[in-house]
């Protein structure tokens, strides 16, 4: 099984446009990170921040819903996050590379 | 016991009356009398006196004259000595301790009395008796024991006022009992215990007293008789029956103070959702536990357990993390293929209006497993549940295989079109998987045919990789290549049954017990034709090898195979000894036969001998016939449009025909990726969507999706009388095959030759 993570997380490493994938576990620390460490710390502190936000509106607003993902697009990249009860993945991605 | 006191009482007061000029023999006497009364009383308890005239031993013995002197009294203005000396009788010691209570005096009882004091007019000749009586008794002990028996008794009372009178006669203590009541008497009688002691020398003292306290004690006894106090069951307690009370104290401890501790979090609506749902959870296995808890189970398999349930948590954090990976990957590639994701749902060729009947298709993604690039897509299913997911199996077939002795492997994949970058699904099977079938109510159970022969029932719902099922390696596996596998529809006990065909020319039924499947032969492929095979002058039956198989929609019993050969058999399940039909279609082997998917008396058969036949059922004759000139791989009809079908053919052509358009040029034909070694192998219509996959021999799969003018479908006339599509499907696939049905008058038509040769 945590092989297969690997293999995954390797195949999205190698997606066209793709900058940067971040885990961060549930203490807001990065276990694995393919960017320089100030970026990743710097990354996971600002996105739990804001995951845990995001997800606190979606759950006040129905408490039987749940945050999934989270998209941001942003002028240069396309950051995506997808919260877990103990994780957090982050890929940041430029879409305009992919594309091209 | 009061009347005898009374009766002492009396004598005494008569005596005292009528000896106002008191003489020595008439004292003595009721001392010497009294005397002997204390003593017994004292030994009663209860204060008891006993009226008996005995003269102690130790009595003074006095002449008559001495008798007969006279002794005068005194009277001194002193306050009464106090009690020296005081003894009490111990009951447990059986001696006399002395009394340690120093006080002058013993609160009793203490009641605001209503009664008026009485001056002396009212004193009774009784109470006169009693105190004179008493006042003779001078011994010491009979003093100690009048003050023990005060405590308890009237009796005693009655003789210590005597005794207060012995000493010394005081005037004011009549007024002064008078005002204290009982009280009054007992402080008195303490008061006189002192100076008995003292005035034991010189017995003649409370002889001398007597007459002088008479009075006094009269009065004292006039009260007494007003309550009348007497002794009964209820108001006397012996002293050894009293228990001792029970003290209450209070004792005061100080305890070191809770630790303080400051708490803040919020308390949010989801916070308290989820408090709630854990709680509900909590309940719910709790209430499991005990169930568990009765049915009583081994402390051993309990730990087991425990650690299971540990394993399950970490597992469920990677399962999670797998998940949410192959959830990012998704976004990524919609993100990198964004354009393809559009097209595929959006895009609709606008040419297609311009060209007529003619339509084209739409090349969108293109996936290969890298791993396998150099196996063949054997066969390719849609999965029945989602729209957007197939099943391929990869491998080699037989004639394909290198001469090297290269591991023969295989591999089952499901792909989903959301991720064309990897298949969701990898399963390595243990030779080439040649054939595999979605059952249609259970979609995550998945039957597979390999290349040896084997079967297998696969669960792709399950995390495990391990078949379900597996036919026996001795007694159940084919003998040869399976090439198709159909599930069908459950038998009526809802046992899951599905049908395989192989190249050993046998046609199987597998039934899926609880453990294992059940193999039971359907139909044997006999060619009943020349030349027979003869091995040592035993004729052995030529057997088809078949290759293909369709089951009739509607009458579920009947289905039709094609063998290597060139021969489709009609059969029926039912009967394994006889064909329903048998006939040589094509001069090479059979790909595929495919029933129309609006009318099943019509279906195509493909062939290696580059043609594809339309057929109509109970014909030995095809309807049409396409030359395509290059080997055709598969054709299927298409789900959207009766008369649409598709055609793949090995130089890598897609083809597609209307037989409502035109029956003998294709309305669509189109290369993919001409490479040399690169063939198509297998095609596979979308249920929903206007999308084919083609599979190839270098294990790419590639979705196209086609054009609107390949999937026409008949638009119900606006007015008049109205119809359903299905009706129109079928009236224009017979409207285009009218005219293709050879009338029964007309001779043989010429192009009769392209079917025989």
């Amino acid at each position: 099984m945590a092989s297969e993570v690997e293999d995954t997380l390797k195949r999205i490493q190698s997606h066209r446009g793709v900058i940067g994938t971040i885990v961060v576990n549930n203490e807001g620390i990065p276990i694995k990170s393919t960017l320089d460490n100030s970026t990743s710390v710097q990354y996971a502190g600002l996105i739990q921040q804001l995951a845990d936000k995001a997800r606190s509106v979606v759950r006040d607003l129905d408490p039987s819903n749940d945050l999934m993902f989270l998209r941001m697009r942003t002028k240069k990249h396309e950051i995506m996050v997808a919260p877990d009860k103990d994780f957090i993945m982050i890929v940041i991605q430029n879409p305009t590379e992919a594309q091209s | 016991m009061p009347p005898k006191l009374d009766q002492t009482a009396k004598k005494a007061t008569r005596l005292s009356l009528s000896q106002s000029g008191q003489k020595k023999p008439f004292n003595k006497e009721p001392s010497r009398r009294q005397v002997k009364i204390a003593k017994p009383a004292v030994d009663d308890n209860n204060g008891v006196q006993f009226n008996e005239s005995i003269r102690p031993d130790d009595q003074l013995k006095l002449t008559e004259e001495e008798l007969d002197e006279a002794i005068s009294n005194v009277l001194q203005v002193i306050e009464p000595p106090e009690l020296t000396a005081r003894v009490s009788y111990s009951y447990k010691d059986g001696t006399f301790v002395p009394y340690k209570n120093i006080l002058p005096f013993i609160t009793l009882i203490d009641l605001k009395s209503t009664l008026i004091h009485k001056t002396t007019e009212n004193f009774t000749e009784n109470d006169n008796e009693t105190a004179l009586e008493e006042i003779k008794e001078e011994s010491d002990h009979n003093k100690e024991d009048l003050v023990i028996d005060s405590d308890e008794n009237v009796d005693g009372r009655t003789q210590e006022e005597v005794e207060e009178g012995e000493s010394e006669g005081e005037g004011d203590f009549p007024n002064e009992e008078g005002d204290q009541g009982e009280g009054g008497e007992e402080i008195d009688e303490e008061k006189t215990s002192k100076p008995k002691a003292t005035s034991d020398s010189d017995e003649e003292a409370p002889v001398i007293v007597q007459q002088e306290s008479t009075t006094n004690i009269n009065s004292s006894a006039n009260k007494r008789n007003v309550p009348k106090k007497l002794m009964n069951q209820f108001n006397f307690f012996e002293r050894c029956a009293l228990t001792e009370e029970i003290i209450l104290r209070d004792k005061e401890v100080q305890t070191t103070p809770p630790t303080k501790n400051d708490f803040c979090t919020y308390a949010t609506q989801w916070i308290i959702y989820d408090a709630y749902n854990e709680d509900f959870l909590k309940q719910q296995d709790e209430k499991e536990k005990e169930k568990r808890d009765k049915i009583a189970v081994h402390a051993s398999k309990k730990s087991a357990s425990k650690k299971k349930k540990n394993d399950i948590t970490e597992d469920q954090t990677e399962k999670n993390m797998l998940i949410t990976a192959k959830f990012l990957e998704r976004i990524i590639n919609l993100n990198t293929m964004d354009a393809i994701a559009q097209d595929f749902r959006y895009y609709e060729d606008p040419s297609d209006q311009f060209r007529g009947r003619d339509g084209t298709i739409l090349p969108l993604w293109t996936m290969t497993y890298d791993k396998a690039d150099n196996l063949h897509v054997t066969d390719i299913s849609w999965s029945p549940d989602y729209f957007d997911m197939f099943a391929v199996t990869l491998g080699t077939p037989e004639g394909h295989l290198p001469l090297t002795d290269s591991p023969d492997v295989g591999y089952v994949c499901l792909w989903s079109l959301k991720n064309p970058s990897y298949p969701e699904y990898i399963n390595q099977t243990h030779c080439g998987a040649m054939c595999l079938d979605f059952h249609r109510n259970h979609g995550f159970l998945l039957a597979v045919g390999f290349h040896d022969g084997h079967l297998a029932v696969y669960n792709v719902s399950l995390p495990t990789k391990e078949a379900q099922y597996m036919t026996d390696a001795v007694n159940t596996k084919h003998m040869a290549c399976v090439r198709q596998v159909v599930w069908v529809k459950d038998l009526p006990d809802g046992e899951l049954n599905f049908y395989s065909i192989s190249e050993d020319g046998t046609v199987c039924n597998w039934l899926l017990m609880q453990s294992e499947m059940s193999k039971t032969i359907i139909v044997t492929l006999v060619l009943d034709i020349e030349p027979q095979i003869t091995l040592g002058g035993i004729s052995e039956t030529l057997i088809g090898r078949g290759t293909t198989i369709a089951f009739h929609p509607e009458n579920s019993g009947i289905y039709l195979v094609g063998t290597n050969e060139g021969y489709i058999f009609k059969c029926n399940t039912e009967w394994s000894s006889f064909f329903m039909q048998k006939f040589k279609a094509h001069e090479m082997s059979v790909y595929r036969i495919d029933y129309n998917k609006y009318d099943p008396n019509i279906y195509l058969s493909c062939s290696g001998d580059c043609t594809v036949k339309v057929w109509e059922d109970k014909s030995d004759i095809p309807l049409l016939i396409f030359d395509l000139l290059w080997s055709v791989s598969d054709v299927l009809w298409s789900p959207f449009s009766s008369t649409v079908f598709g055609v793949i053919t090995e130089d890598c052509d897609v083809v597609f025909y209307d037989l409502d358009a035109d029956k003998y040029k294709n309305i669509c034909c189109q290369p993919i990726q001409p490479e040399n070694q690169y063939q198509l192998t297998k095609l596979a219509f979308n249920w929903r969507m206007p999308v084919i996959v083609v599979g190839s021999s270098k294990s790419t799969i590639v979705a196209l999706k086609m054009s609107p003018n390949l999937r026409l479908i008949m638009k119900p006339p606006k007015k008049g009388k109205h119809y359903t599509t299905q009706m129109l499907e079928l009236e224009k696939l017979h409207k285009a095959l009218d005219s293709t049905r050879e009338p029964d008058t007309l001779v043989v038509p010429a192009d009769d030759d392209t079917t025989d040769s």
